[in-house]
Parts: C-alpha cells; sequence; structure tokens
C-alpha cells in the first residue's frame, strides 16, 4: 500500500466517522424534539381532530340548509352521522384529571365531543328519530358525568327527545332531575340560564297537554323552586332573574299582594346595578297588571302597559304588555279599546308566538261582542291560515259553531261541523307528528261524537292511538270511545279500548274502575 | 466615493438575470424546513404532527392557539417566530455561504475552495448578532411604533386608501430596518475582515446606501407582499369562507417568494456593496 493510499484510506475513515456522527447528533436531536415535553400531544392531536370534524360537520349542515329545499330525513340522518364522528376520534372515558395542560385538554376535549353528540341529538330528532337522540342523550349525560357544563346539555336534549317521542311525563320527569341536580347560573352571553326556564316549561307542557290541574300543580312547585333559590345568597344578576320568575308566578296564581312585595325587592336590585337596567320591563308589566287587578279601575294599570311596548319595544314583553292591557279592557267591556290594541299587537308583532295567535282569536271573539259577526268570522277562519301551529287553531271552528248555536241556528252550525272537519283534517296533514295535532284530533272526536258517526270515531280514536299512544287526550279518547262503542252496540270494540286504556295509562286513578269494568265484561 | 442610483440599479437587475441555483441553495434549505413546518400544520390530527409543532408553538408562547380552526388564524405569527429562528440560527451561516458562492465567481481563491470556511467562520457572529438586532428592531417597530403610525395616516386618509397606506408604511419602516443591517454579512465575508470591522463597515454602507437597498428590497418582495396584504386584510374572510387550511397554500406562496426576494437582495446587495467599496 503506498503512502498516498493509505493517507486516502484514512480520510475516507475519518469521513466516514464525521457522517456517522452528524447522523447520531440528528438521531438524537430528532428524539429529542420527539420527546421533550410533548407528553401530551396524542391527547392534544385527538382534540385538533374532534375540533375539525366538528367544524367540518357544521360546515356540512349550515351547506344543506342554504340549499333551495330543506333536508330531509335521510340528508340529516347523514350530518348526523357526520357528528358522530366527532366521538369516534376522541372516544373517551371523559376525566379531567392530572395537570392542569392534561386537564384543560380533557375538559375542552369533553366540550368538543359533548357540542358533537348534542348536535347529533338535534339531527335524530329533526328526523323524527328521536329513539336514536335519545339513547346518545342519555349515554353522553352519564360519560360526561365531570363536566357539569355538557351533562346539563345533555340532559336538555334528553328532555327534546322524551318529547318529541311523546313521553311526556317521562320528559317532565327528567325536567324535574335537572331542576334537582343543576344549580341555575348566573346569566352570561346568551342570556338567562335555561334551568330558571324549566318550571314554566313544565306549566306549559301541561297546558299543552289539556291538563290544567296538573299546570297548577307545576305552577305551585315553581313557587316552591324559586323562593328556595332565594335562600342562599346570589349574585345581583342571578337574583333579579330568580324574582323576576318568581313574581311572574305570584301573578299567574294570583296572588298579587305578594307580586307587589316581589316587584319593589326586584326595582331594588335593578335599579342599584346599571347591567339590569333591560329588566325595568319586567318591573313596569308586573306593576302594571298589578295596578290594573288591584285598583277598582283600571285604567292606570293599562297606561303603565301600554307604555312598555313604546319604552321597551324590543322586550319579549312588549306584545304581552299590549295584551294584557287588550284582556283587561275587554274583560271590563271596552271592546273598542280592547279591538285596538289587539288590532296593534297583531301588526307590531305577528310572529310573538305566545300572545299573537290567541290575540287574533280574541280579536274575531271581540268583534262578535261588538255585534260584527261577519268581521268576526273572516277572523276566525283566519286563524287556523296564519298560526296552523297553534293550540288555539282549533279554538276558533269551534267558536263560530258555538256562535250559530247561540243564536239558535242548528242547521247552519250541523254543516259547519263539515267545514271545521275538513280545516282540522288540513291543518293535521301539515304537520301530523307536531304538538298541536292531538288537539285538532280531539276536536274531530268531539264532532264524530257528537254526529254519532261511529266509525269515523274508530278511525280517529285509532289515529290518535298511533301517533299519540300516551298524550292525555288519547287517554280521554280512549275511554268515550269505549262508551261511545258500547252505545253503537259493538262490544268488542269497548273492551278493547278499555283493555289499551289500561295497559297505556297504567297510572291513571281511572285504571281500577276500567279493570272492575273489563272483569264485569269478562275481558 | 459617492453611490450612484444607477449602480444600485445595475446590480438589482444582474442579481435577476445572473439567478444561480448554487448560489439560492442555502436559502433553499431554510425555505425546506419552512416547508416542512406548513406541511406539518395540515396534519396536526397526527399524533405524529403535533408532537414537532405543539413545542414551537409553546415556545412562541401561542399553547392556547391549538385547536381547530383558530390555528390557522395564529399560523401566520407562529411562522413569523419560526422564519426568524430559521434565518438567525441557520442563516448566520447559510447566509454568509451563499454569499461566498456569488463571491466566488470572481474570486478565484474562493472558486477553488480556499479560505472559505475561515471567511464563513468569521462572518458568523455577525450574521448572527445584524440578524438578531433587525428581528429585535423589528419587533419593536410594529410593537409600539407602527401602530401609532398606521392610525395617524388612517385618520388623514380615507377609507380603503388609508387603510392601505397605514399597512405599507408598516411595511417600508420593517424594511428599511432590515435593510440598514443587510450589509453586515455582506462585509462579515469580506477578505481580511475581523467580526468588530464587518459590523461596523456594513452598518456604516447600509446607512450610506439606505435608500436605493430599500427600493430594490421593496421592488424584489412585491411578490410577498401582495400575498401577504391578502393574507392580513382578509384572511378572517378566506378562513371562513373557503376553509382555514387555504391559509397554508397562501403562506407556502409568501414564504417561497419571501426566499428568492431574500436571496436577490442579499445578492443585489453583494454587487452593489462590491462595486460602490471596490474589491476589499
Amino acid at each position: 500500500m503506498t503512502r498516498a493510499a493509505v493517507v486516502a484510506a484514512g480520510e475516507a475513515l475519518a469521513e466516514t466517522r464525521a457522517r456517522s456522527s452528524v447522523r447520531r447528533i440528528l438521531l438524537v436531536a430528532a428524539a429529542s424534539l420527539l420527546t421533550a415535553g410533548c407528553g401530551d400531544a396524542p391527547k392534544r392531536a385527538a382534540l385538533y381532530h374532534a375540533e375539525k370534524l366538528l367544524y367540518d360537520a357544521r360546515k356540512a349542515e349550515t351547506a344543506a340548509r342554504l340549499g333551495t329545499t330543506p333536508p330531509d330525513s335521510a340528508a340529516l340522518l347523514l350530518l348526523r352521522a357526520r357528528y358522530l364522528k366527532v366521538r369516534a376520534v376522541a372516544p373517551g372515558p371523559y376525566t379531567v384529571a392530572g395537570s392542569a395542560a392534561d386537564s384543560e385538554i380533557a375538559m375542552a376535549t369533553i366540550r368538543t365531543v359533548g357540542i358533537a353528540e348534542t348536535q347529533a341529538v338535534r339531527m335524530a330528532i329533526e328526523a323524527r328519530r328521536p329513539d336514536l337522540g335519545l339513547e346518545a342523550a342519555r349515554r353522553l349525560e352519564s360519560e360526561v358525568a365531570g363536566d357539569a357544563v355538557t351533562a346539563r346539555q345533555a340532559a336538555f336534549m334528553a328532555v327534546a327527545a322524551y318529547q318529541a317521542l311523546r313521553r311526556f311525563d317521562d320528559a317532565a320527569a327528567k325536567m324535574k332531575e335537572i331542576v334537582k341536580a343543576y344549580e341555575p347560573l348566573p346569566p352570561g352571553e346568551s342570556g338567562e340560564d335555561p334551568v330558571l326556564g324549566i318550571p314554566e316549561a313544565l306549566v306549559n307542557l301541561r297546558r299543552n297537554l289539556g291538563d290544567e290541574e296538573g299546570a297548577a300543580r307545576e305552577l305551585r312547585d315553581a313557587l316552591t323552586y324559586y323562593q328556595s333559590l332565594l335562600g342562599k345568597p346570589r349574585p345581583p344578576a342571578l337574583e333579579a332573574q330568580i324574582r323576576a320568575r318568581l313574581l311572574r308566578t305570584y301573578l299567574e296564581l294570583g296572588q298579587t299582594s305578594r307580586g307587589l312585595e316581589e316587584v319593589n325587592q326586584l326595582e331594588r336590585i335593578v335599579t342599584g346595578t346599571p347591567s339590569l337596567r333591560p329588566m325595568l320591563a319586567e318591573i313596569y308589566f308586573a306593576k302594571g297588571k298589578i295596578r290594573a287587578t288591584l285598583d277598582r279601575d283600571p285604567s292606570d294599570g293599562i297606561t303603565i302597559l301600554d307604555r312598555i311596548a313604546v319604552d321597551y319595544p324590543n322586550s319579549s314583553l312588549a306584545p304581552r304588555a299590549i295584551f294584557e292591557a287588550a284582556a283587561l279592557l275587554e274583560s271590563k267591556g271596552n271592546f273598542e279599546g280592547a279591538k285596538q290594541r289587539y288590532q296593534s299587537l297583531l301588526q307590531r308583532f305577528p310572529n310573538a308566538m305566545d300572545v299573537a295567535p290567541i290575540a287574533l282569536y280574541r280579536l274575531g271573539i271581540t268583534y262578535d261582542r261588538m255585534g260584527n259577526w261577519p268581521a268576526s268570522k273572516g277572523i276566525l277562519e283566519s286563524v287556523p291560515a296564519r298560526y296552523p301551529r297553534s293550540p288555539i287553531a282549533a279554538q276558533a271552528p269551534m267558536a263560530i259553531i258555538q256562535h250559530y248555536l247561540a243564536e239558535g241556528r242548528k242547521t247552519v252550525a250541523q254543516a259547519y261541523l263539515v267545514k271545521a272537519l275538513e280545516t282540522y283534517r288540513s291543518l293535521i296533514e301539515r304537520d301530523s307528528a307536531g304538538y298541536v295535532a292531538p288537539h285538532f284530533r280531539v276536536k274531530m272526536f268531539q264532532i264524530y261524537a257528537s254526529r254519532g258517526d261511529s266509525s269515523s270515531l274508530y278511525a280517529i280514536t285509532d289515529e290518535m292511538l298511533r301517533n299519540d299512544p300516551h298524550h292525555p287526550y288519547t287517554a280521554q279518547a280512549l275511554l268515550e270511545a269505549s262508551r261511545a262503542a258500547g252505545r253503537f252496540g259493538n262490544p268488542s270494540r269497548r273492551l278493547a279500548y278499555l283493555r289499551r286504556f289500561a295497559q297505556d295509562f297504567p297510572k291513571s286513578p281511572l285504571v281500577p274502575e276500567v279493570r272492575r269494568e273489563l272483569r264485569a265484561a269478562g275481558g | 466615493m459617492k453611490l450612484s442610483f444607477v449602480d444600485a440599479l445595475g446590480s438589482a437587475f444582474d442579481s435577476l438575470r445572473c439567478f444561480r441555483w448554487r448560489e439560492y441553495a442555502p436559502f433553499f434549505w431554510m425555505l425546506a424546513i419552512e416547508g416542512v413546518c406548513l406541511a406539518l400544520t395540515t396534519q396536526l390530527q397526527h399524533s405524529w404532527a403535533m408532537t414537532v409543532i405543539a413545542p414551537i408553538a409553546k415556545a412562541a408562547g401561542g399553547e392556547d392557539n391549538l385547536h381547530y380552526p383558530p390555528f390557522f388564524a395564529y399560523l401566520p405569527i407562529l411562522l413569523g417566530w419560526v422564519e426568524g429562528v430559521i434565518y438567525s440560527v441557520l442563516g448566520c451561516v447559510l447566509i454568509p455561504l451563499s454569499l461566498l458562492r456569488l463571491y466566488s465567481r470572481t474570486d478565484r481563491a474562493l472558486s477553488l475552495g480556499a479560505g472559505v470556511a475561515g471567511r464563513l467562520a468569521g462572518a458568523v457572529i455577525p450574521t448572527l448578532l445584524a440578524t438578531l438586532a433587525g428581528l429585535g428592531a423589528i419587533w419593536g417597530w410594529q410593537r409600539h411604533w407602527a401602530p401609532a403610525v398606521s392610525k395617524w395616516i388612517a385618520e388623514h386618509s380615507t377609507g380603503s386608501t388609508g387603510v392601505f397606506l397605514g399597512w405599507m408604511a408598516t411595511t417600508v419602516g420593517s424594511y428599511a430596518i432590515i435593510m440598514l443591517l443587510l450589509y453586515v454579512p455582506i462585509a462579515a465575508v469580506q477578505y481580511r475582515t475581523n467580526p468588530v470591522r464587518a459590523v461596523f463597515r456594513g452598518l456604516r454602507f447600509g446607512i450610506r446606501a439606505w435608500i436605493p437597498t430599500i427600493l430594490f428590497g421593496l421592488f424584489f418582495g412585491i411578490p410577498s407582499l401582495l400575498v401577504q396584504y391578502l393574507l392580513e386584510k382578509q384572511g378572517g374572510h378566506l378562513i371562513s369562507r373557503v376553509a382555514p387550511e387555504i391559509v397554508v397554500v397562501f403562506l407556502a406562496l409568501y414564504v417561497t417568494f419571501s426566499s428568492v426576494a431574500t436571496y436577490l437582495t442579499y445578492s443585489a446587495g453583494a454587487r452593489f456593496y462590491t462595486i460602490s467599496r471596490g474589491d476589499e
């Protein structure tokens, strides 16, 4: 080997060593980078993936809703599947523990999965598959017990699913469970905590089911609940909201003197807290209503109520204040004043769904009392067309029939029954699964019963059983239909209806009597 | 020697005309690293990508932005930090290397590799100092003075013109700072110099040649400035209307244009320095 060759070999060896040491340094650096402070990377990556899928699902939903036709059930279930993917990439268990960074990631993951799952529940309910929604809501609530915000959302979605499934008693029980389990939170960006609205929702649920006794019971329970909330010190904003709810409950229960005490307390809090100024409308509303009730002459109270719509036109109480003023005037026989206010409400707040449909109905009645039947009839006939999703749409045709009966025009009233039936049928066809459909079906039932039309009576009873199996109206229809079947000489159908009643409404106080009847009949 | 605008113009056009891959390659390596970082940001749903990006974001104080899609609104800021680190740490070697490759066209010894290591080693510290000083000054300008300048311009102009002029003033201010320090690495790679002398000479030439240097710096920077303006002013719309990931495409365009513009600026600066000072 020559000297030059030795030198060359040495240089080559040195170069190889240098290259291998560079490679080693690079490997160590890469390994250090991969491990140093990156222990949370898999969780963080999973959270990021979940957020990305949630973003994509929301975008897909927005695109679907911007289309010319609203998404059908199949499209909604596909959108639901996109929301469900979020959970698949961050499957849990969802425990908030460990270091501050770990807890932060865990909490953000729970919130993201919670939002996606609640959206999926919403989609399932909208696609008329509330069963899927209920299952998901229950699972979510049990899995995310560590995060009260998400667990509350899941509980609310379960209520919506129960209502969509027409399991109203379960919905009510779940709402009561929420009230017990979750303390109301101070108002955030989205306003009042929905937990505070649950007692009112329970009252409305009972009313929508035609259960006025149940509604009164719920109203008393609401009073106890709001009073118990004030047993603990609360932030001023939350205290004001609780007192406002309490005040409304006193007024609904007719306890005006207690309401007056409450309104004064509320006024002290609101005037002492500048951010609560928008609640002044609530105070004036209560004051107006109390004065109109307590004073011999309600005109001062009505003036206060009238001012609300002028001074606080953007308040949700503005249409309600006009309505209350109109109703007070109507009750005092001032039909002209009532008419003007009903008209003003319908002109300014036609979409105030809590009062506008009733205002239109009352306007029709007011015209009748003023002796203008053609105008009254026209308005009453327009109620189902303008507000087909309001329970008052079921009342309007009956009011026309009652007018004819009061005038002694039985033939005309009989003829109008056919038109009423057509109206109810068209309203049911518009939204057969809606919460007002049972109101229309029960009216049809009453008309068939009054006409002695057995086959139509059985048909509508069977329709109620199919569509509203656990509705109180269905319970009422089953009992009446069984009696009618007895009168029509159809004992097998009578027994079938009684059996179905005992089976579907086991908690009803009438069940022992029904069972006795069944035993007596040998069923 | 008096500086000539014609020489500055000639240097700028020569750098465009005589583009050589071998001289640009060191800038390309820095661009490649930025490109890898950008590619990783599109894959953060995978833990291997998050493992790399999360520590960088943490180090830049932007850990709270590691969420989808807010991360893409933060990405231009993160990339600014990454670019700063790359140009400081790697640039202190790679920028002088590129300049030495440029000078090897006319320097026979350099072309044969003689004295390259020594001149490169001597240029590292001045280049690093110049880059860090430039980044610090730009940070101070953009944080403390630029908002007041932009506000003043916006108040004295109307509508979108005022917004554009305000943004332009901020950008030109940053360019002015960078161009003042551009000649430090160039002076540092010259024959028979030392770090102190390089910094002194580089700064002195930077002050003398400030205006023409800003002009050709802005000229080369036009494509990247356009992308930057679009991203700054329409970034929110792009994220919400198109897709958050579109930001990465614009940033990839920006870093590419910016890398080429930086090389061309150094190349033109080196030519101008040589013409104006003579071969030292």
